[in-house]
C-alpha cells in the first residue's frame, strides 16, 4: 500500500464515524462514472423525491469540466456553474435565492486532514462557501494529493502557502462532519443548518 | 477596572431550591454532562498524541497571556491591514455602545447571531432589541432559550434543562407569531427541522451578524469561531456587515499557537477531534468576491479580565470555555446551570464571576457551590488550578470579612478543636457525652445550631463509647 493509499483509507475511517460518504476513483478516467454514482446514491438516499438543482464549482485541476453532462441524466437534474470572477450587488440577491432553493452543492477543496476527517475550503471569486452551506446535500471533490496525515500538518501547508503573500484568504471553513446539535434532550440530530449529508468523492491527479 | 456582569438576582437558597425541584433539568443535565465526561475521556485514549499538543496548548495560552497587550497590538494592525476595524472596549457598557453605533450607522434593522458567552456577558440582545433592533439567536439551544425569555443552563448546550414538549409549544407559539407552519410533531427531529426552516429566511434577510470568537491569531488577524450546526458559517458568509465580539484573552501570538490550541475546545468539551464547522475569517472579502462581509468590526472586550493579570489567578485567562469543568462536577450536575445565578456556571465560573467583578456580585459563589472534590482541577485541559483557586476565593472572602458573622464564629471555634490532636480527642468526648439528646434509633439525627442543616437530608453514626485511640491506650499502651 503506497502511502497515498494509506491516507486515504485513514481519512475515509475518521469521515465515515462523523457520518460522511466516501467514493472513490481509483482511476483518472473513472472520475465522471463515479461522481454519478455518489451523486445517485446521496439523492436517492436523502432526497428520494422532488426536483434536483446543483450548483458547483470544480478545483483547478478539474476546471472546464461541465458536470451537466455527466449528472443531467440523473433525475432531470438542472447544473449552475459558480460564477467565475466578478459580482454585481444587484443580482446578488438574486443568486442567493438560487441558492438557496438548490438542492445539491458540489464543490473543490483545498486540502484534508487524515487523522480528523477534516475538509478545508477557501472562499475566492471563484470558489464559493454557500454550496457547502445551504444545501441539504454537499459533495465535495478531492484530489487524492492534497490528503494531508493531520489537520496540524494541513494548517501548517496553509499558512505557509498564504502567508508567504502577505495575507491568509478572508473566509476560510474547515468542515469535519455534516451539521449536526445535540441541543434539545442531549439526542443527536443531523442536518441543523448546514447539510444533513455530506460526500466526498476521492480522484487520482490530473484526469484531463 | 472591575467588570460588569448580568446577575441573577434570587437569593441563592431560591435558586437552588428551584434547580432541586426542576426535574426535566436534574434529568437532563445528569445524563448529558456525565456522557460528555465519559466522551472526552474515550477521545484522547483513542488519539495518543492528543494529550502532548493539549501542554503545549497550555504553554501557547499562558504565554499569548503573559504578552497580551503586545499580541493585540499586533492582531489590531493586522485585521486594520485587512479591510477590518478594531475597537477596544474596557467595561460591558462601552463594548454595547460601540455595536449600537455600528448598527444605527447602517441602519440595522435585523442581526442573527452565533453563539456566544461574552455577548450573554454584555446582554446584548437586551441592548439591541431596546434600540429597536430585531435580534435572532440562531444557534439552537440559543434559539429555544431566546424564545422562552430564560437563559443558558450550561455554556456548551444552553437549553438542557428544557425537554420536547416545552420546546415544542414554544415552537408552535414562535409560528403563530411568524404565520409559518408549526413542527409536524414533537419528535426531535421534527423540531430540528422546524428550527432550520424558521432559522433560514431570517438568516437570508438579516442586515448584520454578531458572532463571538473562540480564539484570535495576533500574527494573522484572525477571528476563529468553532460550532457544530454551521450557523456560524451562515452568519459569516451572508450578511453584508460583520461584528465579532471577544474577550481579549482569546488572543494566541501567532499560526503555530493556533495549531496548538483549534483541536483542544473540541476535544475537552465533546470529545470529537474537531467540531463539524471551524470557521476562520482573517479580513473583509476581496473586489471579486461574493461571500464574506464588505464590513467587518472585532470589538475586544476588556470588562474585568486584565485585572487578573499578574495575579495568582492569572490562569483563569486560559480558559477555552471547552465545559469540561462543568460535565466533570458533582455540583453542577445536580444544580444545573441557573443555580449559579452568573453567565459563567460551575468551577470556572465560581471562579470567574467573582474575580471579573471583584466580588461585587454573587460572592456566596466559591463557598456555597463546590464539595472542593478536585475533578475540576483533573478536568481542565487548560490546567487552571481551580480547586486552589476555589479555597483562595474563600480565604479572600473571609480577610474581607465577607462571610456571616455566626459562620465565622463556628468555623473558628471547630478549627480551635481540630487544629490539635488533644483538641480533637477532647471535642470526641464532648460528643459522646452530648450526643445522647439527637441519637434516635443508634442513629445521630439532628445537632444544635449551624450544624442542625448537614442532618436534614442524613443521618451518621454516633460516637463509639471507646474510640481507638482509648482502645489502644488502654490495651497496646499500658503493655509497653
Amino acid at each position: 500500500m503506497t502511502e497515498t493509499d494509506a491516507l486515504r483509507d485513514q481519512f475515509q475511517q475518521q469521515f465515515e464515524a462523523l457520518g460522511g460518504h466516501l467514493f472513490y476513483a481509483s482511476r483518472a478516467d473513472l472520475l465522471p462514472e463515479v461522481l454519478a454514482s455518489a451523486y445517485q446514491t446521496m439523492v436517492d438516499r436523502y432526497l428520494p423525491t422532488g426536483p434536483l438543482q446543483v450548483v458547483y464549482w470544480l478545483n483547478s485541476d478539474l476546471l472546464g469540466w461541465d458536470l451537466h453532462g455527466v449528472l443531467g441524466g440523473i433525475r432531470g437534474t438542472q447544473c449552475i456553474s459558480w460564477p467565475q470572477g466578478g459580482r454585481q450587488q444587484a443580482v446578488q440577491g438574486q443568486w442567493q435565492d438560487l441558492l438557496a432553493e438548490s438542492q445539491v452543492g458540489i464543490t473543490g477543496s483545498a486540502w484534508a486532514a487524515a487523522d480528523t476527517g477534516t475538509v478545508a475550503l477557501y472562499a475566492s471569486p471563484s470558489t464559493g462557501l454557500l454550496p457547502s452551506l445551504l444545501m441539504p446535500i454537499h459533495i465535495i471533490l478531492l484530489n487524492q494529493n492534497r490528503i494531508q496525515p493531520s489537520v496540524r500538518e494541513g494548517l501548517k501547508r496553509f499558512y505557509q502557502e498564504n502567508q508567504a503573500a502577505g495575507r491568509m484568504p478572508p473566509l476560510v471553513k474547515l468542515i469535519t462532519g455534516p451539521s449536526m446539535t445535540a441541543d434539545i434532550e442531549g439526542q443527536l440530530v443531523i442536518g441543523v443548518h448546514g447539510p444533513m449529508a455530506i460526500a466526498v468523492v476521492v480522484y487520482e491527479e490530473s484526469i484531463f | 477596572m472591575d467588570g460588569q456582569l448580568p446577575i441573577d438576582t434570587r437569593p441563592w437558597p431560591v435558586r437552588r431550591d428551584a434547580a432541586l425541584h426542576d426535574q426535566t433539568m436534574q434529568q437532563t443535565i445528569g445524563v448529558v454532562t456525565k456522557r460528555l465526561a465519559n466522551a472526552k475521556v474515550t477521545a484522547y485514549a483513542a488519539y495518543p498524541e492528543a494529550n502532548h499538543w493539549r501542554q503545549r496548548a497550555v504553554e501557547v495560552k499562558r504565554q499569548s497571556i503573559r504578552q497580551l497587550e503586545e499580541h493585540l497590538a499586533t492582531f489590531t494592525q493586522q485585521v486594520e491591514s485587512h479591510g477590518g476595524k478594531v475597537h477596544r472596549a474596557t467595561t460591558a457598557a462601552d463594548a454595547i455602545q460601540t455595536i449600537l453605533e455600528v448598527a444605527q450607522h447602517h441602519q440595522v434593522r435585523s442581526v442573527i447571531k452565533t453563539k456566544s458567552m461574552v455577548t450573554e456577558e454584555l446582554e446584548l440582545n437586551r441592548a439591541l432589541e431596546n434600540a429597536g433592533i430585531a435580534v435572532r439567536e440562531t444557534d439552537l439551544g440559543e434559539y429555544i432559550i431566546q424564545l422562552a425569555h430564560e437563559k443558558p443552563s450550561h455554556i456548551l448546550a444552553p437549553a438542557l434543562h428544557k425537554n420536547r414538549e416545552q420546546i415544542h409549544a414554544l415552537f408552535d407559539q414562535d409560528a403563530l407569531v411568524y404565520h409559518t407552519e408549526p413542527p409536524a410533531s414533537e419528535d426531535i427531529v421534527a423540531l430540528t427541522q422546524y428550527a432550520r426552516r424558521r432559522l433560514r429566511e431570517e438568516f437570508l434577510a438579516a442586515d448584520m451578524g454578531v458572532t463571538g470568537g473562540n480564539f484570535l491569531v495576533a500574527e494573522t488577524g484572525t477571528v476563529v469561531l468553532i460550532t457544530n450546526e454551521g450557523n456560524a458559517d451562515m452568519v459569516t458568509t451572508l450578511p453584508r456587515l460583520l461584528v465579532s465580539v471577544v474577550g481579549v484573552e482569546k488572543i494566541v501570538a501567532d499560526w503555530s499557537g493556533l495549531i496548538d490550541v483549534i483541536q483542544q475546545p473540541a476535544l475537552s468539551g465533546v470529545g470529537q477531534r474537531l467540531s463539524s464547522y471551524t470557521t476562520l475569517v482573517s479580513g473583509t472579502r476581496g473586489p471579486d468576491q461574493w461571500e464574506g462581509p464588505d464590513e467587518w468590526h472585532v470589538v475586544l472586550l476588556d470588562n474585568g479580565r486584565t485585572q487578573l493579570k499578574d495575579t495568582p489567578f492569572e490562569d483563569v485567562l486560559s480558559c477555552i470555555r471547552c465545559g469540561a469543568c462543568l460535565n466533570v462536577c458533582p455540583v453542577f450536575r445536580q444544580v444545573g446551570g441557573h443555580a449559579y445565578g452568573s453567565v459563567y456556571p460551575g468551577p470556572i465560573g465560581i471562579v470567574e464571576t467573582p474575580l471579573l467583578t471583584n466580588f461585587e456580585v454573587l460572592p456566596e459563589l466559591p463557598s456555597a457551590l463546590c464539595t472542593l472534590c478536585h475533578a475540576c482541577g483533573e478536568a481542565c485541559p487548560m490546567n487552571i488550578d481551580l480547586p486552589g483557586h476555589i479555597v483562595q476565593l474563600r480565604q479572600m472572602k473571609q480577610e474581607r470579612h465577607m462571610n456571616a458573622i455566626g459562620v465565622t464564629r463556628s468555623y473558628r471555634w471547630w478549627a480551635r478543636f481540630w487544629a490539635t490532636p488533644h483538641g480533637y480527642r477532647r471535642s470526641m468526648r464532648w460528643a459522646r457525652w452530648g450526643q445522647w439528646w439527637f441519637v434516635r434509633h443508634g442513629r445521630i439525627q439532628s445537632a444544635p445550631g449551624l450544624a442542625g442543616g448537614w442532618f436534614k437530608t442524613r443521618d451518621m453514626p454516633p460516637v463509639a463509647s471507646m474510640t481507638f485511640h482509648e482502645w489502644w491506650d488502654r490495651t497496646r499502651g499500658k503493655r509497653q
